[in-house]
């Protein structure tokens, strides 16, 4: 399958700061791709340059065949981008934010409450689902702002920290969901400080460090490139914190 | 700009807010109770301490002054003094002390002035109460001393009094209680709207920040536009409600509960008051809106949002306070002020009821103010900063819009434009044409209007060929135009002389004004100096400005039928009277339909330099025949040769296809229009 994220010698500064250095890389229907590096390392400006939030000042991205620039709004209706936070709207029900994000999406009418109905049942929402955002748990939030990612069925998702903050059944929760959206054939890059998630569920891993580019390759390669058997002494090791052996 | 996603987003947001305490009690509980319940609180408190304060007699003490002296007896027959005699005491014991000294000393001479000193505190209102009894006592007095001296020399009273003065108020009950109205009603009425828009215009903007929802908001496919425009609705909603609840409320407090007398003033509000209040509280509740967004979208969180806005609120409320006072009146200068132009447009609807020109004026300044603030509130929620949480800044603004290979200006770009164009023209352009109608025209056409819209494009780098539609036409739309130029000047022509008499009777003085306006050359020179400035400028100028940027603009995001209306609309405003409104706007829609067509600026060129020049040359022959009789035959003419030339006009293929310009010409899709 052809690359659905596909970020050409991306550069963006912030002042003085270059926080992403000529990033390339590319994600491929059907795969996970976990984006890492330590604090500070650029993946939250790249996602944001990919999700159309921000303007690369150099280079390009396509997503589905949508240059960001040029066709942002085509770009945003081909993709699902879960920020940071859960970026709910604390006095709406589940219900009536995944509807809102339903009509901005310009869903037919007759086929929005389909919709949200498999993605309650998708995401375990029940019986949570009449309550209001605010009265939610952290978990139950994460679950309603990825089932809002994935409302308009996106062939490309991306997910900032999805796991973050949650204990380890809805960490298991999201990181199946993550795996049901592969088999259905999406592209699915997320950021993640997480090893063991990334051991998990990625295909391949995009390392960044300082802005730059340091690694791209499967888990396998990650260990082969260091010498490491460990993914954390793999991870180190390109960001130039350990030696290779 | 999509109507049902603008839609969708003010829906969710008033569902929001209704669900916030803060907001409804804001919209709903201070306008309907808090304000009225202040009001009659403070009437009532007021009156009360008056009755009580006039209930209490004036302790008065008369120093140098003796039992039988004739103003201490007479001082003493009036109930409302409790008059004692004695030494000099500290004023504080008593509410005035009167010393006779000079008086006493002098005997009474009955021919002499006496002197009388009143001593008083005029902090003290019993001490002022007690003032104003005595100065109305001692003119009594004088009044019958005077009277009893004339007539112990046998004079008339009349030789006192040269002057018999009658005081009448030509203004009738209801004017004058809608003075009092005036000033309090406005102002009530702008505070109202400008705490209603307040809290949501933070809650929608800086609060979705504070949140963390604004980024999922943009990651979804809609425009900043789209986005800042349903934000906008919900908060001018909220303000209306607040408004209009406060309209109602005091309706109800004056008309039912019985407070619509006050003393022999009667505060009524009638129906004709009540719909011009209606229209008003629209204008503003619309401008407030906007402005607080405006300012709102570049906070950081809650508390920044309150940090800008506060001083906003403040620069809102003291131009108004100062519009209050006694002396402000509406002219066409306040007219363009933003604020002030609503609460002095109210003061003069309460006390003479509509003024159209200048209900018109308002209405247009303020909806082009308006448009302004929205652009800019677009602009600045479009920013990264503001996307990704931060501050955003008014700096940015300055930033062109193009992106990669943007041809046509943006909507926000058009109106903007339009807007600055509206205000220059209205100040630079009237201050030009009253020193030289002439010269001023020139001026504001050619330097005013055309130069700045050319730098424009050219600072945004523009498709000049595109933006201002300079292909060549057709023969038959060129044929078209020159028909239709020939002829629709005589149906606007009656259409004009039509309203007034008809509809919208224009003032005397004004017609009288404009008519002074236009003195017809004398030679052929002349003539082509006044056509060169009134018919071929105009045609260039107006032209590369309605049916060039503004068009254009608006093309990116209307369909053909609004983009006609809408450039037909903004450039019917631009005239600035309620009375060409309607002739202008239909000229707009003939050259915006030229031009749709045709995608020729050319051909609305050649009907607008010839339906100025044969209007100006042959319109007050037509004018004659008009007054004198309707003149069939020429009208029938005129009417048969614009239909030929709407059918051929008809017959030409736009260029421009029939649905509005959106996305898949990659170029244009900018983050202007994001």
């Amino acid at each position: 399958m052809g690359a659905l994220i596909r970020v050409e010698n991306v550069s963006r500064r912030y002042g003085e700061v270059e926080a992403v250095k000529r990033l390339s890389f590319e994600v491929a229907g059907g795969e996970i791709v976990g984006l890492l590096g330590p604090n500070g390392a650029g993946k939250t400006t790249a996602l944001r340059m990919m999700a159309t939030l921000l303007k690369p000042d150099e280079g390009r991205i396509v997503i589905n065949g949508h240059d960001t620039l040029e066709e942002p709004r085509a770009v945003r209706a081909e993709l699902g981008y879960q920020t940071g936070d859960t970026g709910l709207y604390g006095r709406l029900t589940p219900v009536e934010f995944l509807r809102y994000f339903a009509r901005l999406n310009e869903t037919p009418r007759e086929r929005i409450e389909e919709r949200i109905g498999q993605l309650v049942a998708e995401f375990d929402m029940d019986e949570f689902v009449g309550r209001r955002c605010s009265e939610l748990s952290t978990g139950q939030k994460q679950r309603v702002s990825i089932a809002r990612a994935l409302l308009n069925d996106p062939p490309v998702v991306i997910l900032d920290e999805p796991t973050v903050g949650l204990d380890i059944v809805s960490s298991a929760f999201v990181l199946d969901s993550l795996r049901r959206g592969r088999d259905a054939g999406r592209g699915i890059l997320f950021s993640t400080h997480i090893l063991s998630e990334v051991e998990l569920v990625c295909d391949r891993v995009v390392i960044m460090h300082k802005g730059e580019h340091r690694f791209s390759g499967s888990l396998e390669e990650m260990r082969s490139t260091t010498g490491m058997q460990s993914l954390s002494k793999a991870f180190l090791c390109l960001i130039g914190e350990l030696a290779a052996s | 700009m999509r109507a049902s996603i603008v839609k969708v987003i003010a829906l969710k947001e008033l569902l929001e807010s209704l669900r916030d305490r803060r907001t409804l009690f804001l919209m709903i509980f201070v306008p309907i109770l808090m304000y009225p319940a202040i009001l009659i609180l403070v009437t009532q408190v007021a009156s009360m301490q008056d009755a009580e304060l006039r209930e209490k007699t004036s302790k008065i003490q008369v120093v140098n002054g003796e039992e039988h002296h004739p103003l201490v007896e007479f001082l003493r027959q009036n109930g409302e003094l409790q008059v004692e005699l004695g030494a000099a005491a500290a004023v504080e014991d008593y509410d005035a002390i009167i010393d006779l000294k000079s008086w006493s000393e002098a005997g009474h001479p009955s021919d002499d002035s006496h002197r009388i000193i009143v001593n008083f505190r005029s902090v003290e209102e019993t001490s002022r109460l007690a003032r104003d009894r005595l100065n109305l006592a001692f003119q009594t007095w004088q009044q019958e001393e005077v009277a009893r001296r004339l007539e112990s020399r046998s004079l008339p009273t009349t030789l006192a009094k040269p002057l018999d003065i009658v005081v009448e108020d030509a203004s009738n009950s209801a004017q004058r209680g809608g003075f009092l109205l005036g000033s309090i009603l406005p102002f009530l009425v702008v505070v109202t709207v400008l705490l209603g828009a307040f809290y949501p215009a933070i809650d929608l903007t800086a609060g979705e920040k504070e949140r963390g929802s604004i980024q999922t908001l943009f990651s979804a496919p809609i425009s900043t536009m789209e986005i800042v425009g349903g934000k906008y609705l919900a908060v001018l909603t909220i303000a209306l409600i607040s408004g209009m609840a406060n309209l109602a409320s005091m309706t109800l407090m004056l008309g039912t509960i019985g407070l619509g007398k006050l003393g022999d003033l009667e505060l009524k509000l009638t129906a004709p008051t009540l719909a011009a209040l209606f229209i008003t509280i629209v204008v503003i509740a619309f401008f407030f809106a906007s402005l607080v967004l405006a300012v709102a979208v570049i906070a950081r969180d809650f508390k920044d949002a309150q940090n800008l806005l506060t001083p906003v609120m403040l620069l809102c409320i003291i131009p108004g306070t100062i519009a209050q006072l006694p002396g402000f009146v509406l002219t066409p200068s306040l007219a363009l002020i933003p604020g002030v132009n609503v609460i002095l447009l109210m003061k003069e609807i309460l006390v003479y009821g509509v003024n159209w020109q200048s209900l018109f004026l308002v209405v247009s300044s303020s909806f082009v103010t308006t448009i302004l603030a929205l652009v800019v509130a677009s602009k600045l929620f479009g920013q990264e900063e503001v996307i990704v949480g931060n501050r955003g800044s008014i700096k940015l603004l300055a930033r062109p819009t193009g992106v990669r290979g943007q041809k046509l200006p943006a909507i926000s770009e058009a109106l903007a434009w339009y807007s600055v164009g509206f205000i220059l023209l209205f100040y630079v352009g009237t201050w030009t044409q009253s020193r030289d109608l002439l010269w001023g025209l020139l001026i504001t056409l050619w330097v005013v209007l055309l130069l700045p819209t050319l730098g424009l494009s050219r600072f945004l780098k523009l498709d000049l060929k595109e933006t201002f539609n300079l292909r060549r036409p057709s023969l038959r739309a060129a044929f078209a135009a020159l028909l239709l130029g020939s002829s629709c000047w005589i149906l606007v022509a009656a259409l004009n002389l039509w309203l007034p008499e008809n509809v919208l009777p224009m003032p005397k003085e004004m017609a009288e004004e404009m008519a002074k306006l236009f003195v017809e050359p004398s030679s052929t020179a002349g003539w082509a100096w006044v056509l060169f400035v009134m018919a071929v400028s105009p045609g260039i100028c107006e032209e590369a400005m309605f049916r060039g940027f503004v068009f254009s603009g608006l093309r990116r995001g209307l369909s053909p039928v609004l983009l006609v209306l809408v450039t037909a609309l903004t450039f019917g405003a631009f005239h600035m009277s309620i009375y060409r409104l309607f002739g202008t706007t239909m000229l707009g829609l003939v050259m915006g339909l030229l031009v749709y067509r045709s995608g020729s600026i050319w051909t609305s060129a050649l009907f607008h330099a010839l339906n100025n020049g044969l209007a100006l040359l042959f319109g007050e022959r037509i004018g004659e025949q008009l007054v004198g009789g309707f003149p069939i035959g020429v009208f029938a003419g005129a009417f048969g040769v614009a239909a030929v030339g709407f059918v051929l006009i008809g017959l030409e293929k736009s260029p421009f296809g029939k649905s509005k310009l959106e996305a898949p010409a990659r170029v244009l899709a900018t983050t202007a229009e994001q």
